[in-house]
């Protein structure tokens, strides 16, 4: 009897009072200006279904089982977490491991911290944690971010944002200004269009032969008025989208910004346009305005300050823009009569920003991968 | 010894009360046991791993995704962990979404919608399969048929048990139509055809001995008959301890039926041995509540610390969106935290989506519990549209006549 009742209870305390429930961790995170800090708490069935902790496959998870795997959990969990400040990524580490008695088991409590690159105005989570394994997996949050947020991370929800209400003027302006910066210098459609601009505005052919530019101050004077009126273009149709006015359909938008890459390179071999290129511009700039809406409006509106933002956008644009071209002027006027200026700078420069666009027209109008360029 | 191991569950559940509220630690000795990890296994089959890991050397390929999610999902039909069931979800997500998807796909698809709650989308994909001449057509017949019946919709139901009655064993037909024809008031009938039905069916797999079995004994409670209904549960509980397997859903039913005959000492001895399973919990809850307001402190405190645990787990399905349990939710509500407003919310979602008799009593005694009897007018016209006898039902249907008719 008394044998019977042992081996039932070892057997009892052998399959564990822990409750089914279906698999959830539990992330807090604390946001305050640049700095995050943060814990998360996930299973450790769930981290040995994934990863295969229990080294002895004796059915059992010891502490010291885990804490030699501690790396190996850290990165897998990490690299399935991404904190944004207004889409640019805060690093994040796990700090330590320790212990946590949920009801239904034991949890790995992972003490994160981070760093953002600036305040975020946006605070976006990715989270992609276990979905690959189980569809019912959910990531609970708590987030401290100007106020306390909840959240709830599925397979059909990633990606959690969350805006700073009480944001100043200031910081909304100086956010957006970036934005703006950074869409020119990461954005390569933009930049090959420019480039595509600049390229023979200190030599372009003419009636069958090479003219070079006569004074520095009126090709920059040039230059800058047609970044200028492009500016200006995208701003309209970028402001008219981001107010909700019109929404341009992406797909013969991106294709009309391939159109543009194209052009500006074609043009440039055989010459099609060489007067009121700012007109040109201009047009083109209502194009790449439509494309970059969407994008924009991803990223939100402030509530209250869209004036704000949108004009702290265009003009980083239009700064990065006048920063290019100072970069790139001078030094192209300098050398602009020098023949390997023109055969080894413009020719192939063209040549290749005419390829760029040609490629990206073909695969954004009729949807067909080329499986050469990205985008 | 019995007590110790009370004692023991008690221990383990009072140092894990809240969901992350309590302060990480560090243990302080390597060799310190965190975590005993399922490895569960079919008789016969591959490890759920060694499936597991087959599936993801070659997700895309239907064979091998199929072998997994179907051992995740017979291993949460005796387990009832939801992690199996997102486990074969997760198995099947190169086809989840397509509308045209293999037919042991859309089968297994359907089992795992229904399990969600999802009924639209489930089905759309029965609907797809039943006309199919693989076995997957009267599969699906019979599945449908299920979930019509749980529904509340003995009509629909008909149809379905009729069309699959000649590619079914006798006595899955039988059960179909019997539990079709208790619904529809004819209770003594269905459950004489259903008892010699069992006679004949000595060997039938163990499955759908435990569906015949629990429709019998809920034939026979409906009619008030507690003695042959306490054998057929008793009798499924001998069959399923002789496979060395479990069947939630009969040992809540049982649990139900023996809390209504105020045998709650056998509830306690029943449940005990299935704390994680938060249907049976919440039955040995009720139980333990029962048992300590009747001096047995013991019980008391089980009970005490089941319910914060009970609560918590509510709540944070609350937060999942999972509407998987929205009947345990009511009886929680109304039973355990004596709250009737918020039972008879939970109840009237749970409505939506399951009508059993069984739904339709605690519905009933939701509402008058709130003082809002003509919130249950749902359940008065599902009783007059199929025509169900309950005698449970009466008590609660004359409290509503009396003051005055309410049709």
């Amino acid at each position: 009897m008394m044998r019977t009742v042992v081996a039932w209870l070892v057997l009892f305390v052998a399959t564990g009072a822990a409750a089914h429930k279906a698999s959830t961790t539990y992330l807090q995170l604390r946001a305050d200006g640049t700095e995050l800090s943060g814990r998360w708490d996930i299973a450790l069935r769930d981290l040995d279904y994934a990863l295969g902790l229990d080294t002895d496959n004796d059915e059992r998870l010891t502490w010291g089982e885990l804490r030699q795997q501690r790396t190996r959990i850290a990165d897998y969990a990490l690299r399935r977490l991404a904190v944004l400040a207004d889409e640019e990524p805060c690093a994040l580490t796990v700090q330590d491991m320790l212990i946590a008695d949920h009801s239904d088991g034991r949890y790995a409590s992972l003490a994160l911290a981070g760093h953002c690159p600036h305040a975020p105005l946006h605070l976006g989570i990715d989270y992609q944690l276990l979905f690959d394994l189980d569809a019912l997996h959910r990531g609970l949050l708590s987030l401290e971010f100007h106020g306390s947020h909840g959240g709830l991370f599925g397979p059909q929800q990633r990606r959690l944002r969350f805006v700073s209400v009480d944001a100043s003027r200031l910081q909304v302006f100086s956010q957006y200004l970036r934005a703006g910066l950074w869409h020119v210098w990461s954005g390569w459609d933009h930049m090959l269009f420019l480039a595509g601009l600049f390229l023979p505005a200190v030599l372009r052919r003419a009636h069958g032969v090479w003219v070079p530019a006569e004074n520095l101050r009126r090709t920059l004077v040039d230059t800058a008025l047609m970044v200028t009126m492009f500016t200006l273009a995208h701003a309209l149709t970028l402001a008219l989208a981001a107010i909700g006015l019109f929404s341009p359909p992406t797909r013969w938008v991106e294709a009309g910004v391939a159109a543009s890459v194209l052009f500006a390179g074609l043009n440039n071999l055989l010459p099609m346009a060489y007067r009121r290129l700012s007109w040109l511009a201009a047009a083109f700039g209502l194009v790449h305005g439509a494309a970059i809406a969407g994008a924009l409006i991803e990223l939100g509106m402030p509530p209250g300050g869209r004036v704000w933002a949108l004009l702290a956008f265009n003009l980083g644009v239009e700064a990065a823009q006048l920063a290019v071209l100072l970069a790139v002027i001078p030094p192209s006027f300098v050398f602009r009569r020098t023949p390997w200026y023109r055969w080894l700078v413009l020719v192939p420069g063209s040549l290749a920003i005419t390829l760029v666009g040609l490629v990206w027209l073909i695969q954004r109008a009729w949807g067909i991968d080329l499986g050469i360029l990205p985008g | 010894m019995r007590r110790c191991v009370r004692w023991l569950v008690i221990g383990a559940c009072l140092c894990a009360p809240a969901a992350g509220a309590d302060a990480p630690y560090r243990p302080d000795n390597d060799g310190t046991v965190l975590e005993q990890l399922p490895a569960p296994r079919l008789a016969g089959a591959a490890s759920l791993r060694e499936l597991r890991d087959q599936w993801r050397s070659r997700p895309t390929h239907v064979p091998a995704a199929l072998a997994y999610a179907r051992a995740a999902l017979e291993i949460n039909r005796r387990e009832e962990d939801p992690r199996y069931l997102g486990y074969a979800e997760a198995a099947l997500a190169p086809w989840w979404l397509l509308p045209q998807a293999p037919p042991e796909v859309l089968l297994l698809r359907a089992s795992l919608r229904l399990a969600r709650m999802d009924h639209a989308l489930a089905e759309q994909d029965l609907r797809a399969l039943i006309d199919s001449p693989l076995p997957e057509g009267p599969a699906a017949r019979m599945t449908r048929a299920v979930l019509r019946l749980g529904q509340g919709d003995p009509q629909a139901a008909l149809a379905d048990c009729q069309a699959a009655r000649a590619m079914v064993s006798a006595l899955v037909a039988t059960t179909c139509l019997a539990a079709v024809r208790g619904l529809r008031g004819d209770a003594a009938g269905a459950l004489d055809a259903l008892d010699a039905a069992l006679l004949r069916s000595a060997d039938a797999p163990l499955a759908v001995e435990l569906w015949a079995r629990a429709v019998a004994a809920e034939l026979a409670w409906r009619q008030g008959k507690t003695v042959p209904a306490r054998q057929h549960f008793e009798q499924g509980l001998r069959r399923m301890a002789a496979a060395g397997s479990t069947d939630p859903g009969l040992l809540a039913a049982y649990a139900d039926f023996l809390l209504a005959q105020h045998d709650t000492r056998r509830v306690q001895a029943l449940l005990t041995p299935y704390p994680r399973q938060d249907t049976l919990l919440l039955r040995l809850t009720l139980a333990q509540r029962t048992l300590g307001q009747q001096g047995d402190a013991a019980a008391l405190t089980a009970a005490q610390t089941h319910t914060r645990h009970l609560r918590l787990r509510f709540q944070e399905m609350r937060q999942r969106g999972d509407r998987s349990h929205l009947r345990e939710q009511a009886m929680f509500e109304l039973d355990v935290l004596g709250d009737p407003a918020a039972a008879l919310r939970s109840m009237a979602q749970a409505w939506s989506t399951q009508r059993e008799p069984v739904d339709a009593l605690l519905y009933l005694r939701i509402a008058r519990a709130a003082g809002k009897p003509e919130a249950a007018a749902a359940v008065h016209a599902w009783i007059s549209a199929t025509g169900l006898v309950d005698v449970r039902l009466e008590p609660e249907l004359a409290r509503v006549r009396t003051p005055g008719p309410l049709r």
